[in-house]
C-alpha cells in the first residue's frame, strides 16, 4: 500500500491508471485493485473516467485515480512515520579534540 | 493413372491440408484471445450484482482492452498479460467486492502502523530529509535554516557537548544577525560565521584552561561534560581510535566534510586552505582511516566508502 501511495505523492496532480500502477509498483492486479478500492473508500483517492472519445480511440475510456488534496499531507506523514519505523539505527559520531586529534 | 495425375493429386492434397491447418490455428487463436475476457467475466460473476456495471464495465474491461492492445503484434505476450491480469482479479474479486460494498465509514489507513503512539514519536524525529538547497536569497532566515544545523554539528564534534555547541552556534548566529547588512556585502557570509564560532570556541577553551581544575574534570580540559561516553557504539570507538592517529588538519577536514556535510570547497575556505590541499588532506586521512578500521581487506566501512 505504501508503494502505491508513494507513486501518487510523487506527482499529486498526475492521474494514474490501474495497469500503470501495476507496472510501477510491481504488484499483481489481485493485490493492487483491492488496495485502490480501500484507498478510494477511505477518501484518499478519487476515481474518474479518462477523457477520450471511445470511437476515435477504438476502446472504452479507462478509469483514472487521483489522490485527494486532503490526503496528501496525511499520506506524507504516514510514509514518513513508516520510513522512520524501518530506518536502521543510527550510530554516534566520533569526537574531535579542539586541539587536534581525537579525544 | 499417369505420373502427372499423381502429382496433381498430391498438390491438391497438400494445399487442402495447409488451408485446414491455417483455419485451425486461426480458430485456436480466436479462442485464446477470448480466454482473458472469459476469465474476467468469471471474476465479474464473483462481484455483487450491483457492482458489476461500475467495476467490470467501467474499470476492468477497459483496462483489459488496454493491456491486450499494448501487445497487439505479440500474441503470446498478449495472452500471458491478459490471462495474468484477469486471474489476479478473479482471485481478488471477493475482496474488492467487500471493500466496495462496505457502507460504514472507512477506518483511517494505518500503513502497517498498528500502534497509534508510533506516529507522534516518529514526527518528533527528523524523519524527512534535510533540505540541501543552499539559501539563494538574501534573507537571514534562509541562511539560518541552512547553516545553523551544520554549524551546530561541526561545533558538537569539536566541543563534545550538544549544549555548548548550540550555545556557541546561537551566539555566532546572533552576531551575524546584528551585522547582517554588512555580511551581505561579503563574498562568503557563512565563512565569517564559522570563523566567528571557532574563535568563540577557542576563547571558551582558553578560559577553561585558566580556571583551576576540580578533581572530577581533571581529565577534561574544557570542563565540558562528557556524559555520553557510556553510549559510545563500537563504530564510534573504532572511528575515534582511528581518527586519533590522524594529523590535526586531516581530522578537521574529515570532520567538516563528513560530519558537517560541507563541500570540499566550503571546507577549504573555512580552514583557510586551497582546495587541492583540502583534497589531499581528505584523501590521506580517509586512506589512513580505511587502513586503521579494516586493515585486512583494505575496504572501508560503508560510512567512508565512496567518499
Amino acid at each position: 500500500m505504501a508503494s502505491v501511495i508513494k507513486v501518487f505523492l510523487e506527482d499529486p496532480d498526475q492521474p494514474r491508471y490501474g495497469f500503470e500502477l501495476m507496472g510501477i509498483t510491481g504488484q499483481p492486479s489481485g493485490t493492487l485493485y483491492p488496495i485502490l478500492a480501500k484507498l478510494e473508500r477511505a477518501g484518499w483517492l478519487t476515481g474518474g473516467k479518462e477523457a477520450i472519445d471511445p470511437r476515435a480511440e477504438g476502446r472504452p475510456p479507462r478509469r483514472i485515480y487521483r489522490i485527494t488534496g486532503d490526503a496528501v499531507p496525511a499520506a506524507r506523514v504516514q510514509l514518513a512515520a513508516l520510513s522512520e519505523r524501518y530506518r536502521p539505527p543510527s550510530r554516534r559520531l566520533p569526537l574531535l579534540d579542539p586541539q587536534g586529534g581525537i579525544l | 493413372m499417369t505420373a502427372w495425375a499423381w502429382a496433381a493429386l498430391c498438390f491438391i492434397g497438400a494445399a487442402l491440408i495447409s488451408a485446414v491447418g491455417d483455419l485451425v490455428s486461426e480458430e485456436i487463436r480466436g479462442w485464446l484471445d477470448l480466454l482473458p475476457r472469459c476469465i474476467l467475466r468469471l471474476a465479474a460473476a464473483r462481484l455483487d450484482a450491483d457492482q458489476r456495471s461500475t467495476v467490470y464495465k467501467d474499470e476492468w474491461l477497459p483496462e483489459l482492452c488496454h493491456v491486450l492492445r499494448g501487445a497487439e503484434s505479440r500474441p503470446i505476450t498478449r495472452l500471458i498479460r491478459g490471462v495474468t491480469f484477469a486471474i489476479g482479479l478473479l482471485i481478488a474479486a471477493r475482496r474488492i467486492a467487500r471493500e466496495i460494498s462496505r457502507d460504514v465509514p472507512a477506518p483511517p489507513i494505518p500503513l502497517a502502523l498498528p500502534n497509534p503512539l508510533a506516529l507522534p514519536a516518529a514526527l518528533a524525529l527528523p524523519a524527512l530529509p534535510r533540505p540541501v538547497v543552499k539559501p539563494a536569497g538574501k534573507s537571514f532566515e534562509s541562511f539560518y535554516a541552512y547553516y545553523y544545523p551544520r554549524l551546530t554539528k561541526f561545533l558538537q564534534v569539536q566541543a563534545r557537548d550538544v549544549s555548548v555547541a548550540e550555545e556557541i552556534a546561537q551566539d555566532a548566529m546572533l552576531h551575524a544577525y546584528d551585522r547582517w547588512d554588512d555580511l551581505l556585502t561579503y563574498e562568503r557570509p557563512d565563512s565569517w560565521v564559522f570563523k566567528m564560532a571557532i574563535k568563540m570556541l577557542r576563547g571558551l577553551e582558553a578560559r577553561a584552561r585558566l580556571q583551576p581544575r576540580s578533581s572530577e574534570d581533571s581529565d577534561n580540559e574544557l570542563g565540558i561534560k562528557t556524559g555520553t561516553d557510556e553510549n559510545l557504539s563500537d563504530l564510534r570507538l573504532d572511528l575515534a581510535a582511528a581518527l586519533k592517529t590522524l594529523p590535526r588538519r586531516q581530522a578537521e577536514v574529515i570532520s567538516l566534510r563528513f560530519f558537517s556535510d560541507l563541500t570540499l570547497a566550503e571546507t577549504a575556505k573555512l580552514l583557510g586552505l586551497t582546495e587541492s590541499t583540502a583534497r589531499y588532506c581528505q584523501r590521506a586521512g580517509l586512506a589512513k582511516l580505511r587502513q586503521k578500521l579494516d586493515p585486512g581487506s583494505g575496504q572501508a566501512p560503508s560510512l567512508l566508502r565512496g567518499a
